[in-house]
């Protein structure tokens, strides 16, 4: 089965190093389902353009998707590696170095391997976190832990 | 593309017919508008592709003329949007593209266009309230809806039938 997304927009994923595992929805984003929620789109834009922590400053910076994530439980890490009883999250951005835009956030399985929701297309688990990289996420420019408990998605709570 | 068709005629037909052939004859799309009114009654139609123009004096005619060009443009910058943001996650870009920058641009004729389009996505909306936030200048949606495209289209529609929309 091949995705909806135009694939020059995601150039290295393979039939090989991804599988299909939703069908595409608008109802939420790749930012909400690495925070577990799959009702709500999570993005800092204006006043309820989208779901955004209260007290974490609406800007479009690594800091406050950190802050955003930070609210969640998670925090700051070195890597990617996997770790027992840890549940890690990918933060990709665009830009110059240091000043990069966060645009994608993926997150670890128990497996190792990754889970990422694509835009409004499908969500996908792929072998390594460079597997989305590209023109449109472009690359990891931070990571960030919790504690693996048994995950639970966050559909609707109404 | 073919030679520009004149019509000068004072009925709804010649007027549609105008718009057919703009659309038969080419395949670009048809953006037909109101350039002048030279008075209550003729206003001058031009579908701009072809060159189509269209001599009218039927402000109706001229009506319908004009919502069906909105529609059609409505139409066609909905499925460039769509398919040239279908793997962002930035609402901001989202709504950025300039096709939808377009929507926006094509002020409250679009009103009825997006919330008929709300409408039809059912379930899964689309980010289609930063459009109406923007062009409306209210934001009905309650704060603990935010990013609820569900609960927010259902806010919206609900808008749109309370302050007298059809769609």
């Amino acid at each position: 089965m091949s995705g909806s997304w135009p694939p020059q927009d995601l150039p290295y994923l393979t039939p090989e190093n991804h599988r299909i595992t939703s069908r595409r929805a608008n109802a939420y984003n790749c930012i909400a389902w690495a925070a577990g929620e799959t009702y709500r789109n999570w993005w800092p834009g204006p006043k309820n353009s989208g779901y955004w922590p209260a007290g974490v400053p609406r800007s479009v910076t690594l800091a406050a998707f950190m802050q955003a994530y930070g609210t969640r439980g998670f925090f700051a890490c070195k890597d990617g590696s996997l770790e027992p009883g840890i549940e890690k999250i990918a933060i990709y951005g665009t830009g110059d170095p240091g000043l990069e835009a966060p645009t994608h956030a993926a997150l670890q399985l128990a497996s190792g391997q990754w889970t990422s929701k694509l835009g409004k297309c499908e969500d996908i688990v792929h072998n390594t976190i460079e597997d989305v990289n590209g023109p449109v996420y472009g690359r990891v420019i931070a990571f960030m832990a919790r504690a693996r408990a048994d995950r639970a998605t966050i559909s609707n709570p109404r | 593309m073919g030679r520009p068709y004149q019509f000068i005629q004072t009925n709804n037909f010649t007027v549609m017919l105008a718009v057919y052939l703009t659309l038969q004859l080419t395949d670009q799309p048809c953006e037909a508008e109101i350039l002048s009114a030279d008075s209550d009654e003729c206003i001058q139609i031009v579908a701009s592709c072809s060159g189509t123009t269209a001599l009218v004096v039927d402000k109706d005619a001229a009506d319908q003329v004009k919502l069906a060009a909105d529609q059609s443009k409505f139409s066609k910058l909905t499925g460039r949007w769509k398919a040239e943001t279908s793997t962002l996650s930035s609402i901001t870009e989202m709504v950025l593209n300039p096709a939808y920058q377009n929507i926006i641009g094509m002020g409250d004729a679009a009103i009825p266009f997006i919330l008929s389009q709300i409408e039809a996505e059912g379930d899964d909306p689309d980010q289609w309230f930063w459009a109406l936030q923007s062009i409306t200048g209210v934001d009905p949606v309650h704060e603990e809806d935010a990013g609820n495209y569900r609960a927010m289209a259902q806010t919206w529609l609900n808008w749109g039938k309370d302050v007298g929309y059809e769609w």
